[in-house]
């Protein structure tokens, strides 16, 4: 019987295509059912899987920076200064402590975070960012312009 | 043979006139018989008094007696690599960039931010100076992060890209924080 076409024409003689899956095989060890064993099941709950682990990364770091915002916002009121003055007359003053070790000083250092915050308010002061919150002195007639 | 800018020849003009102009000014407020000027209260009298002087030396002294009293635990913020750290000694920190120093090395962190203690802190603006403070580190292992991946996909158009990507990191022993007495 003439069978060296049929060799030629057989797709068998490559590498076992197992192989090529054993990476997805592995990915997949934890997920649920036939998805797990089974190749055409699983690719594409891990090409989901993977595309939103790649597009997570600017929601993650967006989120965590939210979460450091709210409570440098937090510490900021208990010692009574606002936010954006704080950040503001710090940077003014040259003093470059980036928002995450703020927030880290205000939960484990709090005495620090304390003579940060009366640093800011006494600047304030000196520079008259407050003038518009303060009361005028007594015996000054303004007439509402001050 | 030389040339005679106008510009020059002006400026040279105006320079001698203001000369002639200088020397009247000051001879016509004097009187020319006595070479010295006459006393006047606005010279001998002060210009201020104090009123209230702040207790800036008592502070320094605290702080200094509180330095030299090595008591407390030191913490210090650092800046390496564009990040910010927060370290005490015996600490370990991964920094997850290329750093060159290699493993055993050891190391003077050198932009400290802010030093603290328990009952003062030291704020640099925007660092303290090397006389202040003296931070040693180690080197002590350099590898590479867990396998990260990188998978691009668009739907129904055949585009598949998939990349695997490692950092290295490097894990750096905080050995010691010395402060040193502030100087007036």
């Amino acid at each position: 019987m003439f069978l060296t076409f049929l060799n030629f024409a057989s797709r068998q003689g490559g590498a076992d295509i197992q192989w090529k899956r054993h990476m997805y095989k592995r990915i997949a060890w934890s997920y649920y059912g036939r998805k797990r064993n089974c190749f055409r099941l699983s690719i594409r709950t891990i090409e989901r899987a993977l595309r939103y682990s790649t597009n997570s990364g600017k929601p993650k770091r967006e989120y965590y920076n939210n979460i450091v915002k709210i409570r440098l916002e937090a510490a900021c009121w208990e010692h009574g200064v606002l936010y954006d003055e704080f950040l503001k007359t710090l940077d003014e003053s040259s003093i470059q402590l980036n928002r995450t070790t703020l927030q880290h000083l205000a939960i484990y250092e709090p005495r620090t975070f304390q003579s940060l915050c009366d640093f800011t308010v006494k600047r304030q002061g000196e520079l008259g960012l407050k003038a518009a919150t303060t009361t005028t002195p007594s015996g000054v007639l303004t007439r509402g312009m001050l | 043979m030389p040339t005679y800018c106008a510009r020059s020849m002006l400026l040279k003009h105006i320079a001698s006139q203001n000369a002639f102009i200088q020397s009247s000014y000051f001879t016509s407020t004097a009187n020319n018989n006595s070479p010295m000027p006459s006393e006047s209260s606005l010279d001998t009298t002060s210009d201020y008094t104090v009123v209230e002087k702040k207790n800036e030396g008592e502070i320094i002294q605290n702080i200094n007696t509180a330095v030299e009293n090595k008591d407390s635990r030191l913490f210090a913020v650092v800046h390496i690599c564009g990040k910010q750290y927060k370290i005490t000694t015996e600490d370990i920190i991964m920094i997850k960039l290329w750093f060159d120093p290699t493993i055993g090395d050891k190391i003077r962190l050198e932009k400290v931010l802010m030093v603290g203690g328990k009952d003062y802190t030291l704020v640099g603006r925007p660092i303290l100076s090397r006389d202040s403070v003296k931070i040693e580190a180690t080197v002590v292992e350099k590898t590479l992060s867990h396998y990260r991946v990188k998978y691009k996909y668009r739907k129904r158009k055949r585009v598949r890209r998939f990349k695997l990507s490692r950092n290295i990191h490097t894990m750096l022993v905080i050995n010691s924080i010395e402060v040193n007495p502030i100087k007036c």
